[in-house]
């Protein structure tokens, strides 16, 4: 009898410890768009190119809270993009905005620690997507051709992805592309 | 003249490579200094865009000069009824609407007040908000967080001008100076005459009863 009293109450008590620590902890990802705000690869209608690079911008500003920015560029842009052509928009759009081409991981947890997030190249410059959290361990990512989840993966392994990821057209690596807009974004889970 | 045109031939590629090399790395790689303002606390205010109340509160945040300060030093979030922001980080975890909330940058809140709740007047607002702030953020009187202000001044540059995005579809970007929480006056409490008078008032009954200790020590009662 007295065990099985035992037994409940370390059931108890560990329900309630872990019901704590899930209320201290942070929210992981640390960007976490929601579903209807996520969006999806398209293609351009001019160079009939993915869009991934606004794809993943346009998820960055709807959690930022500009929407209607966000909806405006979906309707009104598209197609690949290099980094200078896209600073060059963003520019004369008048969207407020940093961005490196150097590999420079300073700025992603920059990026990931206000809040914000960043657009990362990926795939050796192929492909750009969301980077969500990084942490000590972890990055994840939301790529914009699969928006349902959440991907995980090994932080020294996704710098090391993103470090190769832009090439010049004669064939040179010159470090990871990142690009963030610099607004508000939603606020954290309360606690 | 073979020699010459062997020449141009050899570096005319080397040429062309550094110039298609500039195309991905110009001189400047960070267009802007970045906002290190992971510390801001967040107030969001969450209704029904044309419900009175929230009208009201989102007024006062335009208009009120302290809340507009305030307003300024926080990352300041207006969340709509409806939207998926709401749907997914709002409406499981607010008791009515219109709210408003301050959280800490951790998601700690600090203060919450919704519906028939919310004060009447943008200066009860504000009083009951900087209650609640000023428990947190009070460790300097205001007469010296005051001076240390005038003697540190902030590192951060100041936007330019032109960062404003020319769509109106969205409201103003905000200031991207500041960190940590928001500088919000004390709660004025009670007037200072009544300090005055109490202290006063402390003095007499404490010489007084120090008075009649004495005279009872020095004249005691004759018993029987």
């Amino acid at each position: 009898m007295k065990q099985v009293y035992f037994v409940r109450m370390s059931v108890v008590l560990y329900l309630l410890f872990a019901v704590a620590l899930c209320s201290f902890a942070q929210e992981r990802p640390i960007v976490n768009i929601p579903m209807e705000l996520r969006q999806e690869n398209w293609l351009g209608r001019v160079e009939r190119e993915g869009s991934c690079v606004w794809a993943s911008t346009i998820s960055l500003l709807h959690w930022q809270g500009r929407h209607n920015t966000a909806e405006w560029l979906r309707r009104t842009r598209g197609d690949g993009e290099t980094p200078l052509s896209f600073a060059k928009q963003l520019d004369e759009i008048g969207i407020r905005y940093a961005h490196v081409f150097n590999g420079d991981v300073a700025f992603l947890e920059w990026a990931c620690r206000t809040r914000r997030g960043a657009a990362v190249t990926i795939m050796g410059g192929q492909h750009m997507v969301t980077l969500v959290h990084l942490d000590e361990e972890w990055a994840a990512i939301l790529n914009n051709n699969n928006i349902r989840e959440f991907i995980w993966i090994p932080r020294e392994k996704f710098i090391t992805a993103w470090k190769f990821s832009l090439v010049t057209r004669y064939g040179r690596y010159s470090g990871g592309w990142a690009v963030t807009p610099i607004y508000t974004p939603a606020a954290p889970l309360p606690r | 003249m073979k020699s010459l045109f062997a020449r141009v031939c050899l570096f005319l590629p080397l040429l062309m490579n550094s110039v298609a090399y500039a195309e991905v790395a110009p001189t400047e790689e960070r267009i802007l200094n970045l906002p290190n303002d992971e510390g801001k606390w967040y107030i969001s205010v969450v209704g029904n865009p044309g419900n009175a109340t929230y009208e009201r509160a989102m007024g006062w945040f335009n208009t009120d000069p302290q809340l507009k300060d305030l307003r300024d030093q926080v990352r300041f979030c207006v969340v709509h009824a409806g939207t998926p922001i709401f749907k997914e980080r709002y409406e499981s975890n607010i008791a009515g609407l219109p709210t408003i909330r301050v959280q800490e940058a951790d998601g700690t809140v600090v203060y919450e007040v919704h519906g028939s709740n919310i004060p009447e007047t943008a200066d009860e607002f504000y009083i009951s908000i900087s209650e609640k702030v000023c428990a947190i953020t009070r460790p300097l009187l205001p007469w010296r967080r005051k001076m240390e202000q005038r003697k540190c001044p902030s590192p951060n540059p100041v936007p330019p001008d032109d960062l404003v995005p020319p769509l109106d579809l969205d409201p103003p970007a905000q200031p991207l100076d500041g960190d940590g929480p928001p500088d919000i006056a004390v709660n004025p409490g009670p007037p200072k005459y009544l300090l005055v008078l109490l202290a006063i008032a402390c003095v007499v009954v404490g010489a007084g009863a120090g008075v009649v200790v004495q005279w009872r020590k020095t004249y005691p009662k004759e018993s029987g």
